[in-house]
């Protein structure tokens, strides 16, 4: 970047949410995990949006996936209302049609970010994207279990060059632990995976409040060079692989 | 416009040659001759000049007065006697920062006597808790602080900008500032401060690294600069790790001195991690220049061309401002740039008098 003109960044979030029919699976006393996240994603939006500063830098777009994907909120400045659809229910979860959704989305939307800044007197700048991917863990398309090879090439696609998208994975209790890890982008052996610890009906707020701290932190303060890793969020442990 | 620097040293010794025949034969008062403004803005040694780049050939545009721009007006009892208020002599060595609470100094510094005449310098400096923060319920991170060397007839300024991904960062950043003032103003006199930048570099990181407890985890960038009074001007020396900057202002135009940008995020280089490996740059600012560091959450929002900022402030600080207009001035409203804000500028006088 050349000093002549300045620039702002601004910063792509995806939530990706599982809507498959194990997600919506209730024990006793609990709320389903896709209930629980749905409910937490409005929360999420409204508190990223309360932040002026965040707001105006931070863009968001939600996607389902299930059978197939779901665009459930297209690409939107934290800076403008932010209207997000209720999924369809799915059966299966497919992670090779997710991932390769999500891959398309990203060139889209970030030629449409930079040129909503393009009238300004700056440059827009699109950072590497954001991509919380909750679910559990357990990909499963056309009548059988979806094999890493079959969809990890499209993962490698967006966690490489240009797009070098960083990526948090997150289960609630008893989420494949191997699928998160391999998902998630870190440093080294310390990957932004995340699992519940048990059954807990704020898993979704303490989950909401560590999504807001990671995005604030890793838009609006300056970060040692090197991949971002997120702190462990209040009812969850780290996966290891 | 004198480009050439052998030039420009001529025209600087007619010059002092004149002053100097003012002093011992005037009248008490040193009345200098008007003195062309020379835009002599180079580098003396070539080294590690990447990332610098030319001015821009077409002078940044004046901003239209007025409105827009906030100004504050001063609770007035009883007005001094002159219409001016004083301007303080600089402490020998303030540091400061933004922790839980906005900070500033300002003063002027330089030799008033003897043979050689020489500029004075004026000082602003101010250090603002960012919004970011101040909404995260988390202190302020940068710090900021000068030093004049008596002895040796020099300044020292220098910015500090923690990193907010680790927690003890903003003990860091003022660990940082303090140890480089120390080293610089107790440098040996045969090693000058461009040669000894490396080492002084080193042996800040080597400090900050002894100063973190077991667990405990912080960073900062840093960018100093000394600053050398000459009858005409001052040579200028700075040094920096990471996204914090240096830039000069002269004639309306801005210069980045040192800068590290390119990046599409927020990750830069830091104290400690690499302190061995300063980037250097030398220079010679003419009378009337500003010399200014910044960290980024305030330099961020520079550029040389279309920067709204960077025009204003090319306006506002043709001359110096008062202490609570640069306070204004660094606090300027923009809710993009939210991380902590902290700006140490030098006025270079533009005659051996210009207090």
């Amino acid at each position: 970047m050349s000093v002549t003109v300045s620039e702002r960044k601004s910063y792509p979030i995806y939530i990706m949410l599982d809507s498959s029919a194990s997600m919506r699976r209730r024990l006793p006393g609990a709320l389903a995990p896709q209930e629980e996240f749905e409910q937490m994603i409005p929360d999420l939006i409204m508190s990223l949006s309360d932040s002026r500063s965040l707001a105006k830098a931070a863009w968001i777009s939600v996607i389902a996936f299930g059978d197939r994907p779901e665009l459930l909120c297209p690409m939107t400045s934290l800076a403008e209302p932010v209207q997000v659809r209720s999924p369809r229910d799915g059966g299966h979860t497919d992670y090779a049609g997710a991932l390769r959704f999500l891959h398309e989305r990203i060139e889209v939307d970030r030629v449409a970010i930079e040129a909503h800044g393009a009238a300004g007197n700056y440059r827009t700048k699109v950072a590497r994207p954001l991509v919380f991917f909750i679910t559990d863990g357990a990909p499963y398309a056309h009548g059988e279990f979806q094999r890493p090879g079959e969809w990890m090439p499209y993962r490698e696609k967006i966690v490489s060059e240009p797009v070098q998208a960083r990526i948090a994975a997150i289960g609630l209790h008893g989420a494949h632990q191997g699928t998160l890890f391999a998902i998630a982008t870190g440093k080294g052996r310390e990957r932004n995976a995340f699992i519940a610890t048990a059954r807990d009906e704020g898993a979704g707020d303490s989950l909401a409040e560590s999504v807001i701290t990671v995005i604030e932190r890793s838009i609006k303060l300056s970060v040692r060079t090197g991949e971002m890793v997120i702190d462990e969020p209040r009812g969850m442990r780290r996966v290891h692989d | 416009m004198i480009e050439n620097p052998f030039m420009a040293v001529v025209v600087a010794t007619v010059l002092g040659v004149t002053a100097l025949a003012l002093v011992l034969f005037g009248t008490g008062h040193l009345t200098l001759p008007p003195v062309e403004k020379i835009p002599r803005l180079w580098h003396r040694p070539d080294r590690n000049r990447d990332g610098i780049e030319p001015p821009p050939d077409v002078p940044v545009k004046e901003e239209q007065p007025e409105e827009a721009q906030p100004k504050v007006v001063r609770l007035v009892i009883d007005p001094p006697r002159d219409g001016q208020e004083r301007e303080p002599r600089l402490p020998a060595r303030v540091v400061t920062g933004s922790a839980w609470h906005g900070s500033f100094f300002h003063g002027w510094c330089g030799t008033t006597g003897g043979a050689r005449p020489a500029v004075l310098l004026n000082v602003r400096a101010a250090s603002l808790r960012g919004a970011t923060h101040a909404g995260m319920g988390t202190e302020g991170q940068d710090a900021i602080g000068a030093a004049w060397d008596e002895t040796n007839s020099a300044l020292y300024v220098a910015v500090a900008d923690g990193l907010g991904s680790l927690a003890a960062s903003g003990r860091v950043a003022a660990e940082a500032i303090t140890a480089a003032l120390h080293l610089c103003t107790t440098r040996p006199d045969s090693l000058s401060f461009a040669d000894g930048a490396t080492r002084m570099f080193q042996a800040i990181g080597a400090g900050l690294v002894r100063s973190l407890k077991e667990g405990e985890s912080g960073a900062c960038t840093l960018v100093v600069a000394e600053v050398i009074p000459r009858f005409d001007g001052a040579e200028v020396t700075v040094v920096g790790v990471g996204d914090s900057e240096a830039w000069a202002l002269f004639d309306s135009r801005w210069t980045v001195l040192h800068h590290e940008r390119g990046g599409s995020e927020n990750a830069t280089r830091d104290m400690p991690t690499h302190a061995a490996e300063p980037r250097v740059y030398s220079f010679v600012l003419s009378p009337g220049s500003v010399l200014l560091l910044g960290s980024d959450g305030f330099t961020g929002a520079l550029d040389m061309s279309v920067s709204p900022l960077a025009r204003a402030l090319a306006r506002l600080w043709r001359q110096r401002p008062g202490w609570l207009d640069f306070v204004n001035h660094v606090g300027f409203v923009d809710e993009y740039w939210s991380d902590d804000r902290s700006a140490v500028a030098v006025w270079i006088g533009e005659g051996a008098v210009d207090g």
